[in-house]
C-alpha cells in the first residue's frame, strides 16, 4: 500500500515536472507547445466546468476562457508555489464562479415547470430507496441551488460533487478553511429547506 | 415526503455520475487560434480596468453633484458653500496677521 502510494506521489512529480519544462519552453517562444497543454488538461477542465453548466456550447465557451487567461498568465506560473495542475484548476474555478456570478443576474428562483416528468415523479414517490438519474438529479439540484450565492454554489459544488474537502477547496479558492465551512453548512441548509418546500409544493 | 437528508444524499449522488462535457476533437486547435490572436490584442485587455476606473470617477462626480442640489434645495450649508466660508475665515484671518 505504502509503496503504491509511492509510486503515485512520484508520478505526480514527474508529471509536474514535465509540465512546468513545457510551461518555459512557451515562455522561451516555442509556443505551440501550448497545444500540447491544452490537449492534456481539457478532459479536466470541462470536467470541473460541466459541474457548474449544462449546456454543451456554454462549457466549450467558458473552456476557451480558461485557456485563453492560461495562456495570457502563463509567465505568472510559479512551479515552485504549486504544480500547474493545481494553479489550472484554481483559474477554472474562478471562471466557473465569475460564470455562476453571470448566471445569478437572471435567475434567484426557478419555476417548478421547468423541472422534467422524471425528476417530479421522483420527487413525489415515498419511498427513500428510489434512485434517482444524474440528469434528474442536475434539474432538481440546479432548482434547489438557485437562492444559493455563487460562493456558496461554488463550494457545495466541491464539496458534495467534486468530493474536495475543506482544506482543499481552501487551497483553490483561497479562501480561508473556516470561510469554507460556515459556508458549506449555510448552503446545505439552503438546499435542505429548498427541498423541503419544493417536495411541499408539488 | 421522503426523508429530507437520504433525498439530498441521492440528489448528489446521482449528480456525481452525470457524464461531463466532451471536448470537440479540435478544441486545441480553436484555443490555439484564440491565443494567437489574443497576443495581438493584449493592449485591448488593458483599456478594461481604466474603463472600471472612468466608471467610478463619473460615478463619484454624479454623487457629489446629486447631493450638492439635494443640500442647497434643503437649505443645508453645501459642501461648496461650506468651502467657500472656510477659505473666505482663512483669507481674513490672514489678512489680520499680514496687516496688523
Amino acid at each position: 500500500m505504502e509503496s503504491s502510494s509511492c509510486i503515485c506521489c512520484i508520478s505526480v512529480s514527474l508529471k509536474a515536472q514535465e509540465d512546468a519544462t513545457c510551461v518555459r519552453s512557451i515562455l522561451a517562444g516555442r509556443s505551440e507547445l501550448f497545444s500540447e497543454l491544452v490537449k492534456r488538461y481539457q478532459d479536466r477542465v470541462f470536467a470541473i466546468l460541466s459541474r457548474y453548466e449544462r449546456d454543451r456550447g456554454r462549457v466549450e465557451n467558458m473552456a476557451q476562457d480558461v485557456f485563453v487567461k492560461v495562456w495570457r498568465n502563463l509567465r505568472k506560473f510559479d512551479p515552485r508555489k504549486a504544480p500547474f495542475e493545481n494553479w489550472l484548476s484554481r483559474m477554472t474555478t474562478n471562471v466557473a464562479l465569475n460564470h455562476l456570478r453571470a448566471e445569478k443576474r437572471f435567475r434567484n428562483q426557478l419555476p417548478v415547470s421547468q423541472l422534467g416528468e422524471g425528476a417530479l415523479e421522483w420527487l413525489q414517490q415515498e419511498d427513500d430507496s428510489s434512485s434517482l438519474q444524474a440528469m434528474e438529479a442536475r434539474e432538481i439540484l440546479d432548482h434547489c441551488m438557485a437562492d444559493l450565492t455563487p460562493d456558496e454554489h461554488l463550494i457545495l459544488t466541491m464539496s458534495e460533487i467534486e468530493g474536495h474537502t475543506s482544506p482543499e477547496i481552501s487551497q483553490i479558492t483561497g479562501k480561508a478553511a473556516g470561510t469554507i465551512r460556515v459556508a458549506l453548512h449555510r448552503a446545505k441548509k439552503k438546499i435542505s429547506d429548498n427541498l423541503i418546500r419544493l417536495q411541499g409544493s408539488l | 415526503m421522503k426523508n429530507n437528508e437520504t433525498a439530498i444524499e441521492e440528489i448528489f449522488r446521482a449528480a456525481r455520475e452525470a457524464p461531463p462535457v466532451v471536448p470537440p476533437n479540435n478544441f486545441a486547435d480553436q484555443v490555439m487560434s484564440l491565443t494567437m490572436s489574443s497576443s495581438a490584442e493584449d493592449g485591448i485587455a488593458i483599456d478594461f480596468p481604466l474603463l472600471k476606473i472612468a466608471w467610478a470617477a463619473s460615478f463619484v462626480i454624479a454623487a457629489f453633484l446629486a447631493s450638492e442640489v439635494i443640500m442647497y434645495a434643503s437649505g443645508f450649508p453645501s459642501l461648496g458653500r461650506g468651502a467657500e466660508e472656510l477659505t473666505s475665515a482663512y483669507f481674513s484671518e490672514l489678512e489680520s496677521v499680514v496687516t496688523p
